[in-house]
């Protein structure tokens, strides 16, 4: 697999640890790449300029801008944008919101298995 | 017998009582201060008027009668305008204008009986005598009369007309009980004045019943205010008795009010509580546990990838369960205080840097001595310290080593943490931030000092010392 056939990730979470988890499960994928961190939506906005991700992944509750406004921008930034919510347990409110704001999903659980 | 004269004093005299009565009523009113005003001004006129009278009827010469009469005026015009000015404001019909013309009319002919009595009274024949049934004899002035005479006539009449529209209205309106009193108060005086003017005119025999007319009108007067002044006090005694059932009512609403505030204030401070407590579960636990179960998901791939690094994360996964143990542990001691005071200081610790370990995978080398054992007080504070400098470390330190230790030497306590991060420049206050303020309060209670030292690149210690005694004996 080369480079050019990887899909590129931005992480945006304000927690080292969920950063730091979601970092070391993505190495174990060659067909992912992970090209920033954000730890808040301010950041990650910034990152999604700069880098042009393919997809986002997007905690919900962080300082600043939180991760429906994020998404918002995002969105307005490049409509075509990726951005997947991650959510450790359902928020319904909050998830709703941040779907109205144009996130394509959300995975209810992480993979515990590659296929 | 002067019967006459007798009768005449009496009433004035009865004048004068009711005189004074409204008067000084009328000063400690509150309010309907002039018709108390205007009334007594009439009665206190109106019973010199009747004095004079008493001494003229008794003239034996014209000069003697015109000396008495002359100033009889003054007391003649008080009347009038007292009389017309109270019934006006009695029935609340007030023609400002009228009344203030009538008034001038008064005054006018008042003035020119005074400043030209031989002009107001015409060309005098002499004195002429009214014999009275019983035997009395008065005596009265016999002259042709002038223009101001007639002009006093008229303005009688006028007034006797304004009081009977202004009855009336008050009648039409509706007050009809207190237009009817003064009415029948009014009416025998009223009679009483015609009947003069008639005898006045030589129609009729000439009487002088004037001054019995008035009788009726202070009665009627004085029943009006009575009624008044009692209908006041009921009232008072109703809205005194209303009052204090009010009062009483108001007592019980407030109490109730008061006690539902208490209930809401209570639910809402523990609304507020699980809401805090809710957030700092989203914060702590939630994330740890979420983070362990990516890296659990991780090792399985990882087996088969990087063996190292499998083993590496499965001490990681070790830790995060440790921390988010030791975070569910503080969290407990906020719902539950008693749970902290029966754990000892070595407890603590190590709970602190579990979480520490748990968050940021750097281990910490505890060492706590066997023998120390604190009041609740003295452990929360070192708990605190501990908790803080951690937390500081793990912020913004980027260190390896973290070293924790309490040690006890001659009953004094000393905490010490050690990192090997990137330290601070301790002569910027700014760069010290707010963690090591938060951790100097926490180090403010009695016996406690606080010692900071750092090194650019070499690494930060903190050193709380505590021991029994006084601020004083503080280093």
């Amino acid at each position: 697999m080369t480079k050019s056939d990887q899909i590129r990730i931005l992480i945006a979470d304000d927690h080292q640890l969920v950063r730091d988890g979601l970092k070391l499960l993505i190495s174990t994928f060659d067909e992912f790449e992970i090209v920033s961190m954000a730890d808040d939506g301010e950041q990650a906005i910034k990152a999604f300029e700069r880098w042009r991700p393919d997809v986002v992944l997007m905690d919900l509750v962080m300082p600043n801008i939180d991760g429906p406004e994020a998404t918002r921008q995002i969105l307005k930034e490049d409509p075509s944008a990726k951005v997947i919510i991650l959510i450790s347990f359902v928020d319904d409110e909050k998830v709703q919101s941040a779907m109205a704001a144009g996130a394509i999903g959300y995975p209810l659980r992480m993979p515990a298995q590659s296929s | 017998m002067y019967y006459y004269r007798i009768t005449v004093a009496v009433i004035a005299g009865i004048c004068l009582g009711f005189g004074m009565l409204f008067l000084f009523v009328g000063l400690r009113r509150k309010t309907n201060k002039r018709l108390n005003y205007t009334f007594s001004l009439f009665a206190l006129c109106y019973a010199t008027t009747l004095l004079f009278g008493v001494r003229w009827y008794s003239a034996t010469s014209v000069s003697e009668f015109l000396s008495v009469n002359r100033y009889d005026a003054l007391f003649v015009v008080g009347a009038f305008v007292g009389l017309i000015w109270y019934v006006a404001i009695y029935t609340g019909v007030r023609p400002r204008l009228f009344l203030v013309l009538l008034t001038v009319l008064y005054v006018i002919t008042g003035v020119a009986r005074i400043a030209y009595p031989d002009a107001f009274l015409g060309s005098i024949n002499g004195l002429k005598t009214l014999e009275l049934p019983w035997g009395e004899s008065l005596t009265l002035l016999d002259s042709t009369g002038s223009i101001w005479a007639e002009l006093f006539v008229v303005a009688q009449l006028v007034s006797l007309g304004f009081f009977i529209t202004a009855l009336t209205l008050q009648y039409i309106r509706g007050a009809r009980t207190p237009a009817l009193i003064l009415a029948l108060g009014i009416l025998p005086f009223v009679a009483a004045i015609l009947y003069e003017i008639l005898g006045e005119s030589g129609l009729v025999p000439y009487i002088p019943l004037g001054e019995v007319g008035f009788v009726g009108f202070a009665i009627a007067a004085s029943l009006q205010m009575a009624n008044s002044v009692i209908r006041t006090e009921e009232e008072l005694s109703d809205y005194q008795e209303n009052l204090e059932i009010q009062v009483k009512e108001r007592t019980a609403e407030l109490q109730v009010a008061n006690q539902l505030l208490v209930v809401q204030e209570r639910d809402s401070a523990a609304i507020e509580e699980r809401r805090r407590i809710a957030a700092e579960l989203h914060d702590s636990v939630t994330q740890t546990l979420y983070s362990i179960s990516i890296v659990a998901a991780a090792i399985p791939r990882l087996l088969e990838r990087n063996l190292e690094e499998a083993k590496r994360s499965a001490q990681h996964l070790r830790n995060m369960s440790l921390g988010a143990l030791a975070e569910m542990r503080t969290l407990l001691y906020e719902l539950r205080p008693e749970s902290f005071e029966s754990s000892n200081l070595a407890t603590l610790l190590q709970q602190a840097a579990d979480v520490f370990t748990g968050r940021t995978h750097i281990p910490v080398q505890l060492t706590v001595q066997e023998s120390v054992s604190l009041t609740p007080d003295v452990n929360l504070a070192f708990y605190r310290i501990a908790q803080e400098g951690l937390n500081n470390i793990g912020k913004h330190a980027a260190a390896s080593v973290v070293i924790l230790s309490l040690t006890e030497v001659n009953e004094v306590f000393v905490l010490t943490l050690r990192d090997n991060g990137k330290g601070f420049n301790q002569s910027s206050a700014a760069q010290q931030g707010q963690g090591l303020s938060i951790m100097s309060e926490r180090a403010s209670i009695p016996g406690f000092s606080l010692d900071v030292t750092s090194a650019t690149d070499v690494g930060t210690t903190i050193t709380a010392t505590w021991r029994e005694g006084t601020v004083d004996d503080q280093e």
